[in-house]
């Protein structure tokens, strides 16, 4: 009674996307329930459809990921604001400012200092967004997959 | 009572059955059963994705053990784990005074 509906779970949880450890780890925990179960009632019922437990761990298993990966994403853009902050600090100390436009191709110049200006603050906001919405829905039980799409669009614009 | 009553509320539940000492998954189901004189009907499994949730919010931690042969997973409440159970009680008591107010 217990291995099949392990089988059927780990099939299920793969079919979600949970694999390796996350997947190892569920299964060793849904093993062990199980057995207390079978002993105590006779019956492995009252765990609940393998289906639905998969469902549910994965949706919860991909909003910490994906919080987690904002956070992550966030921190790479403030150290690369920082570091940006320093490199033109120290552009400003040296040989004064630089003058992109001067550069022996005008359009190069051009677009490189719209790269340096503009990306930086897409990378910002969109970075911005993603925490904002993150810190707005952590606590939470598992977020919707839409909204975890939203997310994730952000942190990778960032 | 049905499942539908607990949405909301699990969370509080669960880290009311581990304040009183480390528990596995299925130790934690049978604390609330005892508790409640088996009141309260859950799909025993969705405590898992629950106790995911609150061990990634830093309310829980947890760690292998064996039983037998088996692997364990056991859960203990955390410093900020046992300051959330605190808040979660009173305002419990504060919501079912009103309750008792309005509805008695």
């Amino acid at each position: 009674m217990i291995e099949p509906y392990l089988a059927d779970l780990a099939r299920e949880l793969k079919a979600r996307g949970v694999r390796g450890r996350s997947a190892a780890r569920v299964l060793a925990e849904a093993r062990d329930h199980l057995v207390e179960l079978e002993r105590a009632y006779g019956s492995i019922d009252r765990f609940g459809p393998s289906e639905r437990i998969a469902r549910e761990v994965a949706a919860q298993l991909a909003t910490t990921r994906t919080f987690r990966a904002t956070y992550a994403a966030f921190a790479a853009l403030a150290l690369t604001a920082a570091a940006y902050l320093v490199f033109f600090a120290s552009i400003n100390q040296g040989s004064g400012s630089p003058d992109l436009f001067s550069a022996r191709h005008e359009a190069v110049g051009v677009a490189v200092t719209i790269g340096l200006v503009l990306f930086p603050q897409i990378a910002f906001v969109a970075g911005c967004l993603a925490l904002f919405r993150a810190l707005r829905l952590r606590g939470g039980s598992a977020v919707s997959a839409e909204e975890l799409l939203v997310i994730r669009r952000r942190a990778a614009v960032a | 009572m049905r499942a539908e009553v607990l949405k909301g509320h699990l969370d509080f539940l669960l880290l009311a059955a581990i304040s009183r000492g480390p528990l596995h998954g299925y130790g934690i189901v049978e604390a609330i059963s005892e508790r409640t004189g088996g009141e309260l009907e859950l799909a025993e499994g969705t405590v898992y994705p629950a106790l995911y949730r609150l061990e990634g919010a830093g309310l829980l931690a947890s760690s292998w053990t064996t039983a037998g042969r088996r692997k364990r997973r056991v859960y203990r409440l955390t410093r900020r784990g046992r300051a959330r159970l605190a808040r979660e009680r009173t305002e419990w008591k504060t919501f079912a005074g009103v309750m008792e107010a309005v509805t008695a």
